[in-house]
């Protein structure tokens, strides 16, 4: 579709325009990690203290500490529970298989407040203590469905003729999917994996409810220091998470790109 | 099967085996998500419809006396004012979203293969860092004493700071800035997916850009909207720390007042009851969209 | 010979619907079988059922002369090649290959060396580290053949595997499938809704009709001796006529049929107003200007085809049938709308013992309450 060269001015300019607001506090966020003034309003003069101050701060340690934690466990609990329960669904019928379907799309859709204290007050019901196991315990349920909808995306694409042909060759069921399926399910499971520790460490609401005084989050320290004001450790900390995170996902997106490029030159 | 019987006992007790075997692999891939759901959140939900008609004692635990008071209390005139107020900032938010998402969405799509993937990374890659972070540098931006503020004054274009944040104005942006990656993306795969050949028909038939856009593009993309506007709406109605950050205290809405009961009152049963409604309210709005065509899988974000 | 695969009373529900209903069938070692029939009949899922993929309903599948049972797919020392053919896009074509000796926990030079053989067999060496999307259709075709037949199964299962080739290359494989199946003497089981195919390969066709078997026999009797209108009329070309009766004659009888009458030849004797199908080839049909003896089909002469090698020609009947006729390429061509009478050697024509529901070109309710006034 070829468009004029003023009508793609208009379009790159409103493009640019939602770039500019999406990315206009991280660039806040990085500039005021080198901030003098602890205040953290106006930007005063330039230092690098923050950068190595942030990680003696104790609480601030400590939080991220748990969040790294609950993020990974959470992440491979969900990733394993979600992967299995999404190829279930795919390949079996069972009473109640529509139910599940339903059900899962629950922590997607409510807001996340009324899951929190649903949680809560089944902890408080059951006599679990709030703790590090029972914000991991929500965390996992929120993200279970994600993975399953991210795996199973990927399972559609697949060619169910493929595990046939597997157990036609001496494949026990076993080994078909994990000679076969798991590896053509790889990405969606990654996809999964990541977009759950995403999800985990960047909540908010639902950790709010299921976790107790000792085993804060990081969001949830921020939550705390909001009233005072977030100090430029806070910020000195994101920005360094920020850049391991998009390492990442740009070395996925160049991955991304070269397999597009590869079967494109054909 | 009774031939086999005859032939060869064994292989009858082969194939019990190989039956149970099977069933057991089959039981075992389904029972623990289907276990986790009904256990952390089926019966969750399910206490909390219990205990939103169960009333409180008072130390603020939960005494099992059936009541419809806190129901009554639900609709007092000062929670249905608060009510209001969230639907109105959720519904302005979520307009916003979409003003703002549907022509970003297109002209993304309408980019080649590799800058559409770049392009749509880039929109993701701002939410791996801390909400309540990026929402405090809002704040850091437009606060009375603030970047912003003090530079206008300066240049002499404003006399007296404006109150961008810490008010009803601060709240929907707050919402919108972060929401607005959920409206992008389904408009973006429902656009995305249309078929060239359709649009290729119709200018052939004569059809001029703004016709396409009216008859062909925004028809086949809505399932994609209406997916983007219910994952804004639903959650900025319990979105309440932002409406704590941005707010400055001087709104309350749904969500802090669930909070509210859950942490400071400590009346769980009147909490769940305003919980109930919420559901209620989503609930309305899930059937709405599947009535209206609405796919149930477009609603994961992905 | 060893009956490699038996099929006893076989039948297969899925809810209430009767999808095989009752099928009987010996598949003999070292034969190349083909099931044939239209898209629904039942082959694809008695394949199934020889593989493992599908348990019957009812009745018992012997292979190698033992009951199957329910012995999962894994088990059977069978293999399949598939219609989309279900090669893993993961693995290189070598992978691929391999794949049943790795499961069958082949060390790995041996691996190589069967690889490499496997390659020779069909025409792709050197091609064992590509990727499949380097692979044309035909290319993969192969891969997945020697991929099931690396594993020296006792039968080797085919479905449908060259309908998404073209159509010289479908030919062409044809040729290499048959080549290979003689050179390897491997038990062949083949399903195609393409007669032409089947005719070509098979060494016996079992024709399939809505879920039981029709006909089974060796491509030349299905063809020259069909059991049932519908073999007549799915293999090969046809034309087929219900008659009465209505005089015995001295080489078997004269018939009468919708405007007209004809005459057969048949071994077993008939009776007078008995009911009677009678099929004739379109290469066997013949045209005169005069009417001749036994016979009264007047015709119309309605279409030519040309077909390189010969002429489709229609012919329209007074009832609105149309007759079939092929001739020789070079033959002259008579012009459309000439008058004609039909007619045809008596031995040339086939006595089909059952009419089944679905007949092409034949009248519907022909009508035989005109027939007492005519002759």
């Amino acid at each position: 579709m070829e468009k004029s060269n003023s009508g793609s001015l208009w379009k790159n300019s409103l493009i640019g325009l939602v770039f500019v607001f999406l990315y206009l506090p991280i660039l806040v966020i990085v500039v005021f990690s080198f901030n003098t003034s602890k205040l953290n309003i106006l930007f005063k003069g330039f230092t690098t203290k923050w950068y190595y101050l942030v990680f003696q701060n104790v609480q601030i340690m400590s939080a991220l500490e748990n969040t790294l934690i609950v993020g990974i466990v959470s992440a491979a609990l969900a990733t394993v529970i979600g992967t299995v329960g999404a190829v279930a669904m795919n390949k079996y019928d069972f009473p109640g298989k529509a139910v599940l379907d339903k059900v899962l799309y629950i922590p997607i859709v409510i807001p996340e407040v009324v899951l929190g204290i649903a949680l809560l007050s089944i902890y408080s019901l059951a006599g679990i203590p709030l703790s590090l196991f029972s914000l991991i315990l929500a965390h996992v349920t929120f993200c279970i469905p994600f993975v399953v909808l991210t795996v199973r995306s990927r399972l559609i694409g697949i060619d169910q003729t493929l595990e046939e042909a597997a157990l036609d060759l001496g494949a026990t069921p076993f080994k078909a999917f994990m000679q076969v399926m798991l590896p053509l399910l790889i990405p969606g499971v990654i996809s999964g994996a990541g977009f759950s520790f995403a999800l985990s460490i960047d909540d908010v609401i639902i950790s709010f409810f299921t976790t107790g005084p000792a085993s804060t989050t990081f969001p949830l320290q921020v939550y705390a220091m909001v009233k005072t004001g977030i100090t430029p450790e806070i910020n000195a900390i994101s920005t360094l998470m920020m850049l391991v995170i998009v390492l990442g996902i740009a070395v996925n997106a160049v991955f991304q790109v070269r397999k597009i490029k590869r079967s494109k030159g054909k | 099967m009774e031939k086999s019987i005859d032939r060869d006992t064994l292989s009858v007790t082969k194939q019990k085996t190989h039956h149970l075997s099977k069933t057991l692999t089959k039981w075992s891939q389904i029972l623990p998500i289907s276990l986790w759901m009904l256990l952390l959140v089926v019966i969750p939900l399910i206490y909390v419809l219990v205990m939103s008609f169960m009333s409180r004692d008072f130390y603020g635990g939960i005494v099992y006396k059936l009541t419809l008071n806190n129901f009554a209390q639900v609709f007092e005139t000062q929670n249905l004012m608060i009510y209001a107020q969230s639907i109105w900032i959720g519904g302005l938010s979520t307009i916003i979203c979409l003003i703002i998402a549907y022509p970003f969405a297109m002209f993304i799509a309408q980019k080649g293969p590799v800058a559409k993937t770049i392009l749509m990374a880039l929109v993701i890659v701002p939410s791996v860092s801390n909400s309540l972070v990026r929402l405090f540098s809002w704040v850091t931006l437009l606060r009375k004493t603030g970047i912003v503020n003090t530079t206008l004054e300066k240049l002499g274009i404003i006399n007296h700071p404006l109150a961008m944040v810490y008010n009803t104005n601060g709240i929907v942006l707050g919402m919108v800035y972060l929401l607005l990656m959920f409206m992008i993306i389904p408009i973006f795969n429902s656009l995305d997916r249309i078929d060239h050949n359709l649009i290729e028909a119709a200018e052939d038939l004569g059809a001029t850009k703004w016709q396409i856009l009216k008859e062909i593009i925004i028809p086949l993309s809505k399932p994609g909207i209406f997916a983007g506007c219910i994952m804004v709406f639903i959650p900025s109605l319990g979105y309440f720390f932002v409406s704590d950050v941005m707010g400055g205290g001087t709104s309350t809405m749904m969500g802090n007042l669930i909070e509210n009961q859950f942490q400071t009152s400590r009346n769980w049963p009147l909490g769940s009851a305003i919980s109930v409604m919420l559901i209620l309210l989503t609930i309305i709005l899930l059937i709405v969209f599947q009535r209206r065509g609405g796919d149930m899988s477009d609603l994961g974000g992905r | 010979m060893k009956e490699m695969i038996k099929l006893s009373s076989i039948k297969k529900n899925y809810g209430d619907v009767k999808i095989i209903k009752d099928l009987n069938f010996t598949v003999y070692e070292g034969e190349f079988l083909t099931m044939l029939g239209p898209s629904g009949c039942g082959k694809t899922t008695t394949l199934r059922m020889i593989a493992g993929f599908e348990e019957p309903t009812s009745g018992e599948i012997l292979l190698d002369e033992k009951p199957v049972g329910d012995l999962p797919p894994y088990k059977r020392k069978i293999n399949t090649v598939f219609q989309n053919y279900a090669l893993f896009p993961h693995l290189t074509v070598a992978q691929n290959i391999a794949f049943g000796l790795k499961m069958a926990k082949v060390p790995k030079p041996k691996r190589s060396l069967q690889v490499e053989k496997m390659l020779k067999l069909v025409q792709l060496e050197g091609y064992g580290n590509r990727k499949l999307d380097q692979l044309s259709g035909g290319q993969k075709q192969r891969i997945a053949i020697a991929r099931a037949l690396i594993n020296h199964p006792q039968v080797l299962l085919l479905d449908e595997p060259l309908s998404a080739l073209d159509l010289k290359l479908r030919k062409q494989m044809q040729l290499e499938l048959k080549r290979l199946q003689r050179k390897l003497g491997i038990t062949f089981v083949y399903v195609t809704h393409d007669q032409e195919e089947a005719l070509m390969m098979s060494d016996r066709i079992a024709v399939m009709n809505k879920g039981h078997l029709e006909q089974i026999a060796d491509p030349r009797t299905l063809y020259e001796k069909p059991k049932t209108c519908f073999v007549a009329n799915f293999i090969g070309e046809s034309n087929i006529f219900y008659g009465k009766v209505s005089e015995i004659t001295k080489a078997g009888a004269k018939v009468t049929i919708e405007n007209g009458y004809l005459s057969i030849q048949s071994k077993k004797p008939v009776s007078e107003s008995q009911i009677v199908n009678i099929v004739i080839r379109p290469e066997k049909v013949k045209l005169s200007e005069t009417e001749v003896a036994g016979f009264h089909i007047p015709a119309t002469v309605a279409e030519h085809y040309y077909a390189g090698n010969m002429n489709k020609t229609v012919l329209r009947l007074p009832n609105g049938m149309a007759l079939k006729m092929n001739t020789p390429g070079e033959q002259v061509l008579l012009p459309i709308g000439t008058s004609v009478f039909v007619y045809w050697e008596l031995s040339d024509a086939i006595l089909v013992e059952t009419a089944s529901d679905d007949v092409y070109n034949v009248v519907d309710n022909p009508d035989f309450s005109t027939v007492n006034q005519q002759s």
